[in-house]
């Protein structure tokens, strides 16, 4: 038991005893193992091949494209500080005020000019007009009754202008 | 030109000597990224923040240490910044699973087709090994290993003491011999 537990324990130290970074006393203390256990140097030898396999100090060439990915996030940066984000947001901040001004305006003067389309004129008007209770009624936008009528009997003003 | 002196003319807006400056350390910022990261997507994503990070702030550089030192350290800190976020995010790179970087890794040409293509697969699997290690162990290892930094330069990039430096790359390697002995064994 105290052999398999020294053996794990050594195991775990190999990849640093190769590299040379144990203290001298592991090192010492991991050597001297390595004499007598067959099992522990074939690891050794395996974790050496596995471990220079991968070449250590080659470095990896950045792709082409990426001076042109830093050169636009810095003029794109450039850019943004040309037009601070105050004043963009004080033309955002105005510009629905405006709009919603600007509609209410067009939405009165269309209603005015709709009103003058439908609003009878006043010669329209004395024409058309009744007195009295119909003027109440707001009947004076329709055509006088026929004379003889019921209606005109009802509602048509005397020469006077008194409704009967 | 030496670097100072391109960092003088990036702090009065020369867009050349900015060009230089990235020509000369795009691969170092993009092949740390890229064996951190696992990512060739964040790699990039990566590149191009420390670069606009670098161009900001070049006037602020002491010239105390290495201008290379300073890449490493805003690499690293940009690096570990998105695992913490990715982290969150829960994303999985499925590349950082089936090691898409070993594409980009050419052969020796002294070795026979056979040999490379063992290699190619024993690489691919060290690479995914140190993939699937904790972040900062991964940074510490990658460092070491595929930089070649000393443990005070490792120390220095990733802003810890000597001793939090050496115990990230014990954990890392045994974590790593562990990972990789039954694998060996696997492959025969």
């Amino acid at each position: 038991m105290k052999h398999e537990m020294k053996h794990e324990t050594v195991r775990e130290k190999l990849l640093r005893y190769l590299d040379g970074d144990l203290p001298e006393k592991e090192r010492l203390t991991v050597r001297s193992h390595l004499r007598s256990c067959r099992s522990c140097r074939d690891d050794l030898r395996e974790l050496e091949e596995v471990w220079k396999a991968d070449p250590r100090a080659e470095r990896i060439a950045a792709p082409p494209f990426l001076w042109a990915r830093v050169s636009a996030a810095l003029k794109e940066r450039e850019q943004r500080e040309r037009f601070p984000v105050a004043a963009t947001s004080l033309i955002g901040s105005l510009w629905r005020p405006a709009a919603a001004f600007a509609a209410i305006l067009l939405l009165m003067t269309g209603g005015v000019k709709l009103g003058d389309v439908l609003t009878v004129s006043p010669a329209e008007f004395e024409r058309t007009r009744v007195s009295g209770a119909e003027d109440d009624l707001g009947m004076s936008y329709f055509e006088v009754l026929p004379p003889g009528s019921i209606g005109s009997r009802v509602l048509a003003p005397d020469e006077s202008g008194v409704r009967r | 030109m030496e670097d100072r002196e391109l960092a003088e003319k990036i702090e009065k807006g020369d867009t050349d000597a900015f060009r230089r400056l990235f020509e000369s350390y795009k691969d170092l910022v993009y092949s740390i990224s890229l064996r951190i990261s696992g990512s060739r997507e964040e790699a990039e994503d990566i590149t191009q923040d420390v670069f606009i990070r670098i161009f900001d702030s070049i006037g602020k550089f002491r010239w105390e240490a290495k201008l290379s030192s300073w890449f490493y350290r805003i690499t690293v800190n940009t690096c570990l910044k998105r695992e913490r976020r990715r982290r969150l995010e829960k994303l999985v790179s499925l590349e950082s699973l089936f090691g898409e970087e070993e594409d980009l890794l050419p052969a020796s040409e002294e070795e026979t087709p056979d040999r490379q293509v063992e290699q190619v697969e024993t690489g691919r699997i060290v690479r995914q090994a140190i993939r699937r290690l904790p972040a900062r162990q991964r940074t510490a290892i990658v460092l070491q290993r595929y930089e070649a930094l000393s443990y005070e330069e490792i120390a220095q990039a990733m802003a810890i003491s000597l001793y939090a430096v050496e115990s990230l790359i014990h954990r890392a390697k045994e974590n790593l011999a562990r990972e990789l002995l039954p694998l060996k064994k696997d492959l025969r």
